[in-house]
């Protein structure tokens, strides 16, 4: 009797994913490929004829491809001393210089880019003072392919910042007292014991550093210059274009399918094997200290050069955001010029699309974490070709730019289907929360699959013969151990979704206005109310508040709870 | 661990009430929306409701028309593709706004449909053959510069000399996208001057020497190009939309001088069309019939600097509107450019931008 009650259910959970994976995935994705690629009742590949007659972009192409492996290897090393330097070592200062290497958390694309433009770039501050020392440097120095590894290697380690450090909390500290008892160096220790824990969250988010830098838009273009354009900015410009959605397309699919297949060679070095602490009693991990003086001192001045880097472009968006747009345009900035009304403008302003975005970041980010912990259970407990297929099915869509997914959604769903049971999804609210729901699936699934390596089979086991049934082993056993990571996923979700505009434009209800919607209208250009390029900072600042209040309630208050 | 375990249960439940809820609140609304028939709403599809402009016309259709006006507010390119994609099962009722290129887009997919407002013959330039759709706003656009880095004696006298003149090379600035209208607009201009059958895309090889040394020479910028003039770039001209004048002197301290070339302005028609399977056709029409009358497009275009189509609504406004108005227009044949706009803008894109 339990036995076919297991089966029914198993094959309804299956038989759900496969019916989202078919409907929500695949169907619509099909409606914009055949539209893209069959013009006037052909199928053509003109697109990829017209994109090899044009040098510039495919050397944009390759450009994207060179950035995407440097960077991840400049943005692994960074994040990892990140987490050595607040979480590993003792470092004088180490909780301020966490919140300092977080800030990258809060804001990212193009506000980010200005604040190290208003740093690096043309009467920057760092160039006015480098200028006076080095009266031959240029004042545009900052620009190639130089600026945009500096930007990205360090706009890029949030992720490293919760998931390295989650991963580093499940390192026994029994281990590296036995391996110091037995004679390791600390570099031994470091390389052998602690690295191989940090291995499978490292790995995971090496690959979205990777896509990354594949899908780069605001380094490159506020700081790429003429000698280092990247690929997609391009493509997001050739996917508003009615007739070049084809070339879109493929350049998308070109990127997507490189990512996938990284992680397909990433998952064979996964199932390798990796270390596993067969300690059943861990024991909390103790700040090591840095023993060689000379080292110590030159870790301190690496991690306060850091903090410096990483705080100061923050601190130039919350001081230019007090300011008008004439100061922010000419980057002379004085405190005299410093004013409220940007704010007391922007806070009268109707308050519902923060309201409207925070319901439906909510329902999107709780509705994917939620998803992904299914499909996560499913692919790590039945392993075989469907949760194969599963998985990669998942990564769909990674395959498409967000403004031609979201042209899939509406052109497929805004007429009755029969695998929608018929309901026109058109302008309404379940649209808009599938949408951002999609876009957030390749990183949850990623990172939820990353954290489900922590977890000791054995324990899961132990509770079985104890006589638990599964979901009451997974609820009291999988879930607390996974939960930090979840929570740090859902939040990191609600914030990027938060601001979302590519998704929202096409499908938004005019009875219930988006925030990224609403911030384009308030400050796009074209329109006789002028430039308000300070209530884009604003907007940031506002959006940094609350997206740093969100991290902090859901993940920053109860870190511990995973370990206790 | 057993608070985590109901946390994480009353967690679920408000999640899927809230949903519940949320759900159906929206699509009802949704659905009443439809109910209304031919009664007294109108959903207005838009590129040209910010600034207040929207909640403008919504009040003053209420007050007379008794006409509630729902308003979805997008930049252009993406409006024009959200109405293509919603084409099996259109959502909203009028379009305003837009520019010949973007109107060709909509013509050419059906998605607006032949209506003739009675102030239609009233309207000198502007309005589609067939009654597709009428103008409504006239915008220059623009070749402008800095007085106070520029004077008027040393400035070009037409587009073409800023590329081909070296000593332009790096005085002007150029957006590094080609979504905005003005920037199209100002391409089409150029383009006219060089549209040869038999060359590529029907384009002469001339004409793309010139668009490739426009985007070589000139300073790829991604901000607003009045804060650009401002800033440390050395630009001093750019491309503007003649309403975008005003505030932006004030703005960025700019004393602004324009270029009025032989050939004429290429000026962009803000218009207003019926869309093809409106689900409020009647208050769709009331609405259109209202709005483009000449006191709506007098007050309207008071409010927020604008040149109306309208030559009765033009008189009383700012003489600067009158400038405008008093402008060459530039000829330009427009069932040549617009149907080829999407493929001039990727070979830019893929070959010239910098």
């Amino acid at each position: 009797m339990s036995l076919t009650k297991k089966n029914i259910t198993q094959a309804t959970i299956f038989t759900g994913l496969v019916w989202f994976i078919v409907v929500f995935l695949i169907a619509p994705n099909i409606t914009t490929v055949t539209d893209v690629f069959w013009q006037d009742g052909e199928f053509t590949m003109r697109a990829i004829e017209r994109m090899r007659n044009a040098p510039r972009a495919m050397q944009a192409l390759r450009n994207s491809f060179i950035i995407a492996p440097v960077l991840s290897v400049t943005v692994g090393f960074v994040g990892v001393t990140l987490v050595l330097i607040t979480d590993y070592f003792k470092v004088f200062g180490a909780k301020i210089l966490r919140l300092g290497y977080m800030t990258t958390l809060l804001y990212s694309g193009i506000v980010l880019v200005s604040g190290y433009v208003f740093l690096y770039g043309n009467n920057g501050f760092v160039t006015n003072i480098l200028v006076q020392i080095f009266p031959n440097l240029e004042q545009d120095w900052f620009s190639g392919f130089w600026a945009v590894l500096f930007v990205m290697t360090f706009a890029a380690t949030g992720n490293h910042m919760i998931f390295i450090r989650n991963a580093l909390r499940s390192v026994d500290y029994q281990t590296i007292e036995v391996a110091r008892n037995l004679g390791a160096s600390s570099f031994t220790i470091l390389w052998r014991v602690v690295l191989p824990v940090l291995l499978p969250s490292l790995t995971a988010v090496t690959v979205f550093t990777f896509l990354g830098g594949l899908s780069a838009i605001a380094a490159p273009l506020l700081v790429g210059g003429p000698d280092f354009r990247a690929i997609t900015p391009l493509i997001l410009q050739l996917s508003r274009l009615q007739g070049s959605r084809d070339i879109a397309a493929l350049l998308a699919l070109i990127l997507g399918v490189s990512s996938i297949l990284l992680i397909a060679v990433f998952s064979l070095l996964e199932k390798r094997g990796h270390y596993l602490s067969v300690s059943k009693v861990k024991t909390d991990l103790v700040k090591q200290k840095i023993r060689n003086p000379v080292v110590n001192v030159f870790v301190h001045i690496y991690a306060y050069v850091l903090f410096l880097i990483y705080i100061s472009p923050v601190v130039m968006i919350v001081l230019f955001s007090f300011t008008d747009s004439r100061t922010i345009a000419r980057r002379e900035f004085n405190f005299s010029a410093l004013t409220l009304d940007n704010y007391i403008a922007a806070l009268t302003q109707n308050f519902s699309p923060f309201m409207t975005s925070a319901i439906y970041s909510f329902l999107a980010a709780t509705g994917v974490a939620v998803l992904m912990l299914l499909v996560c259970r499913i692919i790590t407990k039945h392993k075989g070709k469907a949760s194969t297929a599963i998985e990669y099915a998942f990564m769909i869509p990674w395959l498409l730019p967000t403004v031609l997914i979201a042209w899939g959604l509406v052109a497929t769903f805004n007429r009755p289907q029969w695998f929608m049971f018929n309901q026109p999804l058109a302008n309404t609210t379940t649209i808009m929360v599938l949408g951002y729901l999609i876009i957030c699936i390749p990183f949850t699934l990623r990172m939820t699959r990353a954290s489900f390596f922590s977890i000791d089979d054995t324990l899961e086991d132990a509770a079985k013969n104890l006589g638990a049934k599964p979901m009451y082993a997974f609820l009291r056993i999988i879930i607390p151990v996974i939960l930090p990571s979840v929570l740090a996923i859902f939040a990191l979700n609600f914030n990027r979704l938060l601001a979302e505009f590519d998704m929202s434009v096409f499908m938004y209800n005019p009875l219930s206005v988006p925030l990224g919607v609403e911030i384009e209208n308030l400050t796009m250009a074209g329109d006789s109310g002028g430039d308000s390029a300070e209530l884009v900072f604003v907007y940031t600042v506002i959006i940094m508040a609350i997206s740093a209040l969100v991290l902090y309630l859901v993940y920053g208050r109860n870190s511990k709870i995973g370990i206790d | 661990m057993p608070k985590i375990f109901v946390k994480l249960l009353g967690f679920i439940s408000v999640l899927s009430c809230g949903m519940f809820l949320f759900g159906c609140n929206q699509d009802g609304s949704q659905e009443q929306a439809g109910d209304g028939g031919g009664g007294n709403m109108v959903v207005l599809y838009s590129n040209a409701l910010t600034d207040g402009r929207g909640d403008w016309i919504a009040e003053r259709a209420m007050a007379d028309l008794g006409i509630e006006v729902l308003q979805v507010q997008v930049g252009g390119v993406d409006l024009a593709n959200r109405l293509v994609a919603e084409r099996d099962n259109p959502q909203a009722d009028v379009v305003f706004g837009l520019n010949p290129m973007l109107w060709w887009q909509l013509q050419h997919n059906d998605i607006i449909v032949q209506h003739v407002p009675p102030w239609a013959n009233e309207i000198p330039v502007g309005n589609h053959p067939n009654g597709l759709f009428h103008a409504v706003i006239l915008v220059g656009n623009l070749l402008w510069y800095d007085q106070n880095q520029i004077n008027s004696a040393e400035a070009p006298g037409d587009w073409p000399e800023l590329w081909q003149n070296p000593t332009f090379h790096g005085r002007y600035a150029v957006p590094d996208t080609l979504e905005g209208s003005t920037v199209q607009m100002v391409l089409s201009g150029i383009f006219n001057r060089y549209i040869d059958p038999n060359g590529h895309l029907g384009i002469s090889d001339e004409g793309w020497e010139n668009i490739a040394a426009k985007f070589r020479y000139g300073v790829s910028s991604n901000q607003d190009m009045a804060a650009e003039i401002a800033g440390p770039s050395g630009a001093v001209m750019s491309q503007i939309w003649s309403h975008g004048i005003p505030v932006r002197e004030e703005q960025f301290e700019i004393n602004a001088g324009f270029v009025s070339p032989g050939v004429g302005v290429p000026f962009s028609i803000e218009g207003v069309a019926l869309v093809n399977g409106a689900n409020n056709p009647d208050a769709a029409r009331r609405f259109i019939d209202w709005f483009g009358q000449a006191e709506i497009m007098h007050e309207f275009s008071a409010e927020f600097g604008f040149v109306p189509a309208h030559p009765d609504a033009l008189e009383g406004l700012p003489p600067f509107n009158s400038v405008i108005a008093g402008l060459t227009h530039q000829q330009i044949d427009w069932d040549f450019i617009a149907p080829r706009m999407g493929d001039w803008l990727e070979h830019i894109l893929l070959n010239y931008m910098q």
